[in-house]
Parts: structure tokens; sequence; C-alpha cells
């Protein structure tokens, strides 16, 4: 069987609990997969993009357990994304706990791309505000990377973390005003 | 309003490469799902076990209570009665949860006694 083209998650997610037909949440899975993956992978941090995959299929397995419980309130994406966004906090804490904190001076110790002096410049400026960006709290840090990494809009960040979108305002501007402090506070330059 | 750090956030960000999935990452997803629902029925059946063990449990108990209630003993032989009991009663609980260990733990109390294991020096070598 499968999904008739066209067919609206919610609609797919009905017809699921009706038959048990994987075909349909197989559509379900290809349709969010990589959405998922990069909205892991963003709170999980660089480095851990094997860890994200293993996520991913995580969430997928526990959105199947509770899908009998998605009453439709909300989108079944914003459902499903906010599901992803609290596994994945819940694991960075405990992988915090876990691995050892890299300091900021060893990871500023890694070489810059060779190249003109200007683009060197400003490939190493990218790099050090990147690292500003991991070593921020986890809500500041997630929708700074649901923003300008996954390009979400305030109201699709908002579903996803079951906030207000004036919170995620103002959650997106504290945590430029902190980029800014801790880039004025190590010299690195091109924030103000 | 426009915040002139933005551009360089965004560009920061975006020096990391999107991760990929495997091709048959939806594929791994359903077999996952499959292995899991398949793992669901031995739990079933040692929820099953749990019970059945709390029923003899449950059993033993009350048996043993209305044993020791209707019997006229002196006071020596009924404490000797009642503190068998408290013994029987969670080693028949232990027996129906765990019947390898309960019977190892015979084996260990019967190692003693006369016929069970003997005791061999250190360094005997058997064949």
């Amino acid at each position: 069987m499968g999904a008739p083209p066209g067919a609206s998650d919610e609609a797919i997610v009905s017809g699921y609990r009706a038959t048990r037909d994987p075909d349909l949440f197989r559509v379900l899975v290809e349709r969010h997969q990589d959405r998922v993956l990069r909205l892991v992978a963003s709170i999980l941090g660089p480095f851990a993009d094997r860890d994200a995959e293993e996520v991913t299929q995580e969430v997928f397995v526990r959105v199947h357990e509770r899908l009998d419980t998605f009453r439709g309130e909300s989108r079944f994406s914003t459902w499903l994304h906010r599901l992803a966004y609290n596994r994945a906090v819940e694991l960075r804490r405990r992988a915090r706990l876990r691995f050892a904190h890299v300091p900021c001076e060893d990871l500023a110790a890694a070489p810059a791309p060779e190249g003109p002096h200007e683009a060197a410049l400003e490939s190493e400026r990218e790099r050090a505000v990147a690292r500003l960006v991991e070593e921020l709290p986890d809500v500041y840090r997630a929708v700074l990377h649901l923003h300008y990494w996954m390009d979400q809009s305030v109201e699709e960040i908002a579903g996803t973390l079951d906030v207000p979108a004036g919170t995620v305002k103002s959650y997106l501007a504290r945590a430029r005003a902190r980029l800014r402090e801790r880039a004025r506070a190590r010299g690195i330059q091109g924030l103000e | 309003m426009h915040d002139p750090a933005e551009p360089l956030i965004r560009r920061a960000l975006r020096r990391r490469p999107p991760p990929r999935l495997g091709p048959a990452f939806a594929e791994e997803v359903l077999r996952r799902l499959v292995a899991d629902q398949q793992r669901a029925v031995p739990r079933g059946r040692a929820a099953a076990r749990r019970g059945l063990a709390v029923a003899t449990w449950l059993l033993a108990g009350v048996a043993s209570v209305a044993v020791l209630a209707h019997v006229e003993w002196s006071t020596g032989p009924r404490a000797l009665a009642w503190g068998l009991a408290l013994v029987a009663v969670p080693l028949a609980y232990s027996a129906t949860l765990w019947p390898g260990r309960f019977l190892a733990l015979l084996a260990l109390c019967g190692g003693p006694l006369p016929g069970g294991a003997s005791e061999q020096p250190p360094g005997a070598r058997t064949r």
C-alpha cells in the first residue's frame, strides 16, 4: 500500500494507526529524517555526527511508541521536532558528564587554513565564533543553530521548543548578546 | 531589527557541513521496530513469571500463618516453627524467581553434609 502522494503527515499518522501498514510509517520517516538529523546534530554539537544518526533512529522508534499519544493539537512535524529536541538535549547533558571539557585554548590552537591574509583572518574569525556558540547554554546554542544553520523561522522554533514566538526572539537576542560579550572578552572582532 | 552580528554567526555555523544519513536509514528504523516488538514478547513472559512467583509467595505465607495459628505447641517449638516459616517463605519466592540460583544455594548448603562435595587440598588434581 503506502500513502497517496501529497497526503498530509496527520492523514498518514491516522492511516498508520488504523492499518499498521509499515509503508506508511516509512513515508513519515523518509519525509522527516533529514530535518530531525540536523536538529539533533545541532544540539549534540560538531564531532558527534555518528551519534546524531543513532539518536535520530532512536527518535523515530520513540515516535512509533508514542504515536497513539499524538492528539493532533499541533502539526505532526512540530510534535516530532519537540520530541527530537528533548531527547538530544537530554543526551547532550548526559554526555557533558561523561566527557571531559576541551579547553577553548586547545581548540584555538588548531591550524588555520592557508591562503591570503584577509581570507585566513575571516576564516579564523568564523571558526572562533562557531567555538563560542558551542560554549553557550543549551537553549541559546539550540536557537542559534535552528535559526542560522537550519534556517527555521522564529515560529517554527517556537513550536519545536514549545515556547511563544516572543520568547524565541528574546532567546535569539540574548544569545547574540552573550556571543558578543564573550567575543569581546577574547578579542574576537566582527560581532559588534 | 537586523543585528550586524547575524551574517558572521550565519557564516560561522554554516562552515559545518550538514550531516547525511545512509540511504537505508528508513529501512533500518523499520527493522529496529520489528526487533523491538519481538523482544517485547519475552518481556511479557517474564511478567507472567513474576506474577506466578508473587502468587506462590503469598500462598506459602497464608498457608504458614493458617497452620501456625491452629497448632497447639509449647513456646519453644512454636518459635522454631515461626522461624522456619519466615525462612521458607522467602525461599519459596526465590525458588520460583531464580530456580538455578536456588539449586546452587542448596548444593552449597549440602556441601558440608555427609555425601556432599568433598573438600580437596589446594593443588589436588581432578581427572
